[in-house]
């Protein structure tokens, strides 16, 4: 039984991978349940989960937990569209053209060492605390890396694909278009994905900082009146809406790219 | 051999700029492939043959020399030369039929429907009818290959370039292989030019063997292969066979002797 559980790389029965994992959050759980009803830890460190159930019931009840949920994901969609908009025509041309990598990578490169929080000052100084400040950073934050993953994810498309194209007598926008483009599609999905989640981390930080609504800005706020249970409610609603962000990307691959499922073949 | 000439090299050269440095790839390839004609070069690893067919196939430009097909100077790629490479080039968001079909995108004059019927003919032909709908990624690497197979067929090149195709299949499967491609040859004549370094495939399959020598590449000799058709395994027993066989190795072996110095 342990021989089989602990078998290096080898593959697990699923009812034990699924019972494992429940077991795993479960000790997380419980761990947290005696620690804090059993009055180990002061709850002004770590309330208890039903203080948590309470600050929650109470945030729905006064609309506040709605109103700053509602804000965030607009700046993070907006942030994320502009970044993307602009992430995926400039990959696309940096991962097909010599010449466009040759234009773009410098910069980005340059740019993408400078931390995105280093940021914040000046973004206020620009644009104020309103959300435009939030879509600046986000952009900084998100937009330099992506683009790069988005020309990684179309220079691996292989040579002997876009060859075999052309002897079929397919023009070079075609082959773009045609090829290129849907073999990419999986990889650049993924990469939509992972920067979407990046994309909370600077929110957050920007929220912090200068907002008056916004679920970073109800951590911030809760921190000035120790409300520990309202910092511990932001950051899990923070991190469902990721998960629920990153499985309806992966939902979305699974139905778009069906026969990328299991990995491609080379 | 009689046909009009598909394919006519003359003093082909290739050298390559590696950081600055020329590197002979080919050092002179001359050569024809005639209609209908199946023919193979063979050589070690690294010789150039490749590089060779990547010029026929205009994916790569000659430094120097005559390169024509069908009396046309090769200047680029085009739907009158069909590749089939040695890793697996199927399109994996396409289902086995949708791959085949895509090949006659550029085809004029043909109807969804005829489209389709052809594209199921060929692979009927490759022994895949019944795995239309299947993905690339659902077959065995002998299977993909003979979409691979179909799928350049099926658009009527005026000639098939073929590089190590079964390059990457175990023994079994590649010999299987040999013999499927033959059938296919010989039931729609086609022209072939077909890139190894496997000499039993290289004398099996073809009318006429071009043995290169070792980096920087030459034509080394002709061997002309009398083997009367069709071919089977059996075939690779014959005493005809093995006497080609025999030629062809001692040539390969100088090379390779060389190539290590």
């Amino acid at each position: 039984m342990l021989d089989q559980l602990l078998a290096l790389r080898e593959d697990i029965p699923r009812r034990y991978y699924i019972t494992t994992s429940t077991v795993g959050l479960l000790v997380l759980f419980v761990g947290w349940c005696i620690i804090t009803y059993g009055g180990l830890v002061s709850p002004i460190f770590l309330p208890t989960p039903t203080a948590i159930v309470e600050a929650a019931v109470k945030a729905i009840q006064d609309g506040s937990l709605w109103a700053d949920t509602k804000a965030s994901v607009y700046r993070i969609m907006v942030g994320w569209l502009i970044s993307t908009l602009f992430a995926l025509p400039i990959g696309l041309l940096m991962g097909n053209f010599k010449f466009f990598e040759a234009l773009f990578e410098p910069p980005i490169d340059f740019i993408r060492y400078m931390p995105a929080v280093a940021f914040v000052p000046l973004s206020i100084l620009w644009t104020g605390v309103g959300d435009t400040q939030k879509f600046v950073i986000l952009f900084i934050g998100t937009f330099f890396q992506e683009v790069l993953m988005v020309a990684d994810n179309v220079k691996h498309v292989p040579k002997e694909i876009i060859n075999v194209s052309y002897t079929f007598g397919l023009s070079k926008w075609e082959v773009l278009t045609q090829v290129i483009l849907p073999y990419a599609m999986p990889g650049i999905m993924d990469t939509l994905r992972i920067t979407l989640g990046w994309a909370w981390t600077y929110l957050v930080v920007a929220e912090l900082v200068a907002a008056k609504v916004g679920l970073g800005y109800s951590i911030m706020r809760a921190q000035r009146y120790l409300q520990t249970d309202k910092i511990i409610l932001g950051i899990l609603v923070i991190g469902i809406l990721g998960l629920i962000t990153d499985y309806s990307f992966k939902f979305a691959s699974s139905v778009l790219f069906p026969w990328a499922k299991g990995g491609r073949s080379t | 051999m009689s046909g009009p000439v598909k394919l006519r090299a003359e003093h082909v050269r290739k050298v390559f700029d590696v950081e600055g440095k020329p590197l002979v790839a080919v050092e002179d390839v001359t050569m024809t492939v005639r209609e209908n004609e199946f023919v193979t070069i063979v050589g070690t690893s690294g010789c150039g043959k490749s590089t060779f067919l990547n010029m026929v196939a205009g994916l790569i430009p000659i430094t120097s020399g005559i390169l024509e097909v069908d009396g046309r100077p090769v200047t680029g790629p085009g739907a009158d030369r069909g590749m089939v490479f040695q890793k697996y080039t199927l399109f994996p968001w396409l289902k086995v039929l949708d791959n085949v079909k895509f090949s006659l995108k550029k085809k004029k004059g043909l109807s969804a429907q005829e489209k389709d019927k052809i594209a199921r003919e060929y692979l009927r032909l490759v022994g895949l009818a019944g795995f239309e709908d299947a993905y690339p990624s659902q077959l065995s690497g002998g299977m993909q290959q003979r979409v691979a197979i179909a799928r350049a067929l099926a658009y009527k090149p005026s000639i098939l370039l073929m590089d190590e195709p079964f390059g990457a299949l175990d023994a079994q499967t590649r010999g299987l292989m040999q013999e499927l491609l033959l059938k296919v040859w010989e039931e729609h004549k086609t022209t072939i030019l077909f890139v190894t370094h496997d000499i039993d495939e290289a004398i099996f399959l073809a009318d006429r063997v071009y043995v290169m020598t070792a980096r920087p590449g030459r034509i080394k000799q002709e061997v002309a292969v009398p083997i009367p058709r069709p071919r089977d395994y059996h075939t690779m027993t014959t005493p005809e066979f093995i006497a080609i066989k025999r030629q062809v190795m001692d040539l390969i072996r100088e090379e390779s002797m060389k190539a290590m110095g």
